[in-house]
C-alpha cells in the first residue's frame, strides 16, 4: 500500500510528506480541492473521507479502519506513515471543465484614438473567480479573439476577503500573484496569441479591469488595508511594465489598470458604469455577486454602497450547490405536481445545481404553494409527490432522483438551502433600497435599472423579481449588459482620452456604507421574507 | 402554555404589528408587564431558539421573530423599569474593531433580550476601551463578534486585556471556531445565536 487518493473512479498514488496536508497530496494527484477559506480550517469546502490509515487532524491523532471513513477538513489532515486512502467527494473538488464565463461584451460609440497606434492591445477583466481577456488590434481597433479561464486564486481561497487574510503571512501575496499572472494571464495570452497567429512580443498595451483586492494583488500590493475599516485601497489606480510584472508581452508594455471608486467598489464598476449608458432620472447599476455593488444615479447625483451577499448565488454553501459548469441545472420550471423540468449545462446527468437554478426553484415553489413566505416547505406536498427528503434533521426537496444524478445519489434542496439564498438576495435587495432612500426615492422611482456581471446574464428576471431579489418593476426598465469590466478594460485601450473620463467618475459617487445608515436592518429584516415583509414593494408580483 | 397564546403566536410567527397591539392591549388592562414578556414573548423567542437548534427553523425566520419580539419590548423596556423588574444578567455585545457587520450580532442580542437579559449594544467598530468601559458599568458577560478573517484576530487582544477584569468574555462570528476560542483563552464560544443565549447563561452559573 501507499497514500493513494481516489476521485471519480480513478486512483493516484503520490509520495508521502508528513508535512503536507491532504488538501496538498490531492492537488498534487492533480485535483484541485475547493478551499473557500483559503486553507484556515473556517469552513468545510475542502472536506474529504479518509479510508485505512493514520492521521493527524487538528492536533489529534486518529486511526481510521476500513470500514468507517472519517469525513474531514483536508487543510487540517495531515497522513501519518506510509499508507493512506483518501477519497475525494464531488463537492470537494473543483471543476475547469466546461465553465460558463461570461466573455461577451458589448463596446459603446466612442472616439477611435488608440495611445499605441501601431501593434496589439490585451484588455483583460479579473475577476475573484474568472479572468476574461480580449486582443485587440490597436491599428483597426479590431477585437480579434477573447479567452477565459477560472482566476486560478481560487485554489488558494474563494473570496477576496479569505485572499486579504491570506497576504497577512508572508510569501503569500507573492503567490496570489503568480497564479493570477503567471497561471491565468500568462495562460490566456498565449491562447490569444497562438489562435490569431500573433507574436506576444507585439503586445504594448494592457488594460486591466477588477474589484479593488484583485488589483492590489496583481500590481503586488498589499490589499490588507482593504480587510478593515475604514476598508481604504492603497491606490485607486496602478500601472507598471510587462517585464516588471512577469507579463509575456513586449518588456516595455504599458499595464494600466481601470480607476477604482473605493476598497469594495472597484475598477470593474467604474467600467460597468461607463459603459452602461444610464438614462432616465433615476437610473440604478448593480452587479450582482458576493459582494453586490451598486451605483445609484439621481440626475447626475451618484450614491454607491456594496453589500455582502455571499457566496451562495455562486452554489457555495449549498449542500448540492454547484459552479455555473458543465453538469450544473441552470434552471428549473414546475408547478404543484412537482415533476420538475430542468435544463443542464453540458453533459446530461447532473451533479448539483448553480444559482440561476435555486433562483428559479424558489420562484416556481412559492408560485405554487411548495415554499411559503419563510421560505418552508408544503411537508405534505413533498410526501404526496414522493419528493421528500429528511436529510441531517432538514426537510429537503428531491429534484434529481439518485438514478439520474451523475454522482448515484439523489440532487435535493433543503430548507437551509432556502434560507442561504434568502439571506444572500435580502442583502443585495435591502442594499438598493438603502442606497435610493439615502436619496429619497423608493425602487419604483427607477426608470433605468442596468444588471452587469455573469451572475445577472443567465437569470430569469421574473423568477428573480418574485422571490424579492430584484425589484417589482416594468422588464422594459431593465437591462442585462454583457461584461462591462471587459468592455471597460477595452475602452481604455481604444480611446486615450478614456483614463481622464475614468478619474473624472470614481470622484462622483458617494459612498454609502449599509449598516451605518438608519434603515439597512430594517429593510434587510424585511427582505427576508418572499418576496418582502413590506408588501407595498411587490404589489404586482407579489401574491402567491 | 404561554399565558397569552395570541402574542406568543405572534412573536414566534414575527407578525411585529400584532405584537405591538396585542402588547399595547395587555398594559392596557393592567396585565403585570413582568408578566407579559416572562410568559408570554421569552417563551416565544425560546421556541424558536429551539427550533433554530433542531434544524426547524432558519436565521430568516429567526430574525424575523426577533423583530417582532423587539417591537414588543420597545413598549415594554421602559416600562420593566419602571416596574424595578430585574433582568436574568446584564450583558454587553459589540463587533469587533476593524469590522462593520452587524447583522449576526444583531440577532445574538435579540436572542440575549429575548432570553432576559439586559444587553447593551455596543454597536460595530469597538476598541478595548469600549469593552472595558461596559465592564466597569457593570456588565457581567461580554460578547465579541467578527464576521471577517481578517478582523478576528482582534478578539485575542481584547481577551488579553480584560482576562483579569471580572467579566466573562465569549467569541463568536462566522469565521469563529471552538479551537480558536481556547486558543485564545476566551471562556466560551457559540455558533449561533441559540447557543450564545446558552453560553452566556452557562458562563452566569444560570440554570438553563
Amino acid at each position: 500500500m501507499a497514500i493513494t487518493i481516489h476521485f471519480d473512479g480513478q486512483s493516484v498514488a503520490v509520495e508521502s510528506g508528513s508535512d503536507r496536508t491532504v488538501l496538498d497530496l490531492a492537488r498534487e494527484a492533480g485535483w484541485h480541492i475547493d478551499a473557500k477559506c483559503g486553507g484556515q480550517g473556517f469552513c468545510a469546502s475542502c472536506n474529504v473521507l479518509l479510508g485505512e490509515g493514520r492521521y493527524r487532524v487538528f492536533d489529534e491523532e486518529i486511526d481510521v479502519s476500513p470500514e468507517q471513513r472519517r469525513e474531514v477538513l483536508s487543510c487540517q489532515a495531515y497522513v501519518r506513515g506510509d499508507d493512506a486512502e483518501i477519497f475525494l467527494p464531488r463537492a470537494s473538488v473543483i471543476s475547469f471543465d466546461g465553465a460558463r464565463i461570461a466573455d461577451e461584451m458589448d463596446i459603446p460609440e466612442h472616439t477611435f484614438n488608440p495611445r499605441f497606434t501601431k501593434g496589439y492591445g490585451v484588455a483583460v477583466d479579473v475577476g475573484t473567480t474568472t479572468v476574461v481577456a480580449a486582443l485587440i488590434d490597436l491599428e483597426t481597433g479590431k477585437v480579434l479573439s477573447r479567452e477565459s479561464l477560472y482566476n486560478q486564486q481560487i485554489l488558494k481561497a474563494d473570496d477576496v476577503v479569505s485572499r486579504i487574510s491570506l497576504c497577512s503571512e508572508p510569501g503569500n501575496l507573492e503567490t496570489l500573484k503568480e497564479l493570477v499572472v503567471d497561471h491565468t494571464l500568462n495562460p490566456l495570452i498565449h491562447k490569444l496569441c497562438t489562435g490569431t497567429g500573433i507574436d506576444k512580443k507585439q503586445i504594448v498595451h494592457l488594460a486591466i479591469s477588477g474589484n479593488t483586492v484583485m488589483m492590489h494583488i496583481f500590481f503586488g500590493v498589499s490589499p490588507a488595508s482593504i480587510g478593515v475599516i475604514p476598508f481604504k485601497p492603497v491606490s485607486h489606480t496602478f500601472s507598471s511594465t510587462a517585464a516588471e510584472l512577469g507579463i509575456d508581452a513586449r518588456s516595455d508594455a504599458l499595464v494600466e489598470t481601470v480607476p477604482a471608486i473605493a476598497g469594495y467598489i472597484g475598477g470593474d464598476i467604474t467600467s460597468d458604469l461607463y459603459v452602461s449608458n444610464l438614462s432616465g432620472r433615476l437610473s440604478v447599476l448593480i452587479d450582482i455577486g458576493t459582494n453586490g455593488e451598486m451605483v445609484a444615479c439621481l440626475d447626475g447625483q451618484m450614491t454607491a454602497c456594496a453589500t455582502a451577499a455571499g457566496p451562495a448565488f455562486e452554489g457555495a454553501g449549498l449542500l448540492h450547490g454547484a459552479r455555473a459548469a458543465s453538469r450544473a441545472i441552470d434552471s428549473i420550471a414546475y408547478n404543484e405536481t412537482l415533476d420538475f423540468e430542468l435544463t443542464v449545462i453540458g453533459e446530461p446527468s447532473p451533479v448539483g445545481l448553480c444559482g440561476p437554478a435555486i433562483i428559479d426553484f424558489i420562484a416556481e415553489g412559492f408560485r405554487c404553494g411548495l415554499i411559503n413566505a419563510m421560505g418552508r416547505y408544503d411537508i405534505e406536498m413533498l410526501k404526496r409527490e414522493d419528493r421528500y427528503e429528511s436529510i441531517c434533521g432538514m426537510h429537503a426537496c428531491m429534484l434529481v432522483a439518485p438514478e439520474l444524478s451523475a454522482t448515484g445519489e439523489s440532487i435535493t434542496i433543503t430548507e437551509g438551502d432556502v434560507a442561504e439564498i434568502l439571506k444572500a438576495k435580502a442583502a443585495i435587495y435591502a442594499g438598493l433600497k438603502t442606497l435610493l432612500a439615502e436619496l429619497g426615492k423608493t425602487v419604483h422611482d427607477i426608470d433605468h435599472l442596468v444588471l452587469a456581471g455573469g451572475f445577472a446574464k443567465h437569470i430569469n428576471l421574473e423568477n428573480a423579481i418574485c422571490i424579492g431579489l430584484l425589484p417589482d418593476i416594468e422588464i422594459e426598465k431593465y437591462d442585462v449588459i454583457g461584461n462591462g469590466s471587459l468592455a471597460g478594460a477595452a475602452l481604455a485601450l481604444l480611446d486615450k482620452g478614456t483614463q481622464q473620463d475614468y478619474l473624472d467618475l470614481i470622484e462622483k459617487p458617494e459612498i454609502v456604507t449599509l449598516n451605518q445608515t438608519e434603515h439597512f436592518t430594517n429593510y434587510f429584516q424585511e427582505a427576508l421574507a418572499i418576496p418582502n415583509l413590506d408588501e407595498s414593494d411587490f404589489l404586482t408580483r407579489g401574491q402567491n | 402554555m404561554a399565558k397569552n397564546e395570541a402574542l406568543y403566536e405572534a412573536v414566534l410567527k414575527g407578525r411585529r404589528k400584532d405584537v405591538s397591539t396585542i402588547v399595547h392591549e395587555s398594559v392596557d388592562a393592567e396585565i403585570n408587564v413582568a408578566e407579559i414578556l416572562m410568559e408570554s414573548m421569552i417563551p416565544a423567542m425560546a421556541e424558536i431558539g429551539d427550533r433554530f437548534s433542531r434544524n426547524e427553523a432558519y436565521v430568516p425566520e429567526m430574525l424575523i421573530a426577533a423583530r417582532a419580539m423587539q417591537a414588543g419590548l420597545d413598549i415594554l423596556d421602559p416600562l420593566l423599569a419602571e416596574a424595578g423588574h430585574k433582568p436574568i444578567g446584564k450583558v454587553a455585545i459589540g463587533t469587533v474593531k476593524g469590522d462593520l457587520h452587524d447583522i449576526g450580532k444583531n440577532l445574538v442580542a435579540m436572542m440575549l433580550k429575548g432570553a432576559g437579559f439586559d444587553v447593551v449594544d455596543l454597536g460595530v467598530d469597538c476598541d478595548i476601551e469600549k469593552y472595558r468601559e461596559a465592564v466597569e458599568n457593570g456588565v457581567q458577560v461580554i460578547l465579541l463578534s467578527a464576521l471577517l478573517t481578517t478582523t478576528m484576530p482582534y478578539m485575542k487582544e481584547v481577551v488579553e486585556a480584560l482576562k483579569n477584569s471580572g467579566a466573562k468574555i465569549l467569541v463568536g462570528g462566522a469565521p469563529v471556531t471552538q479551537a480558536y476560542a481556547d486558543e485564545i483563552g476566551a471562556d466560551g464560544y457559540s455558533d449561533d445565536a441559540n447557543t450564545a443565549v446558552k453560553s452566556a447563561k452557562d458562563a452566569l452559573g444560570i440554570a438553563a
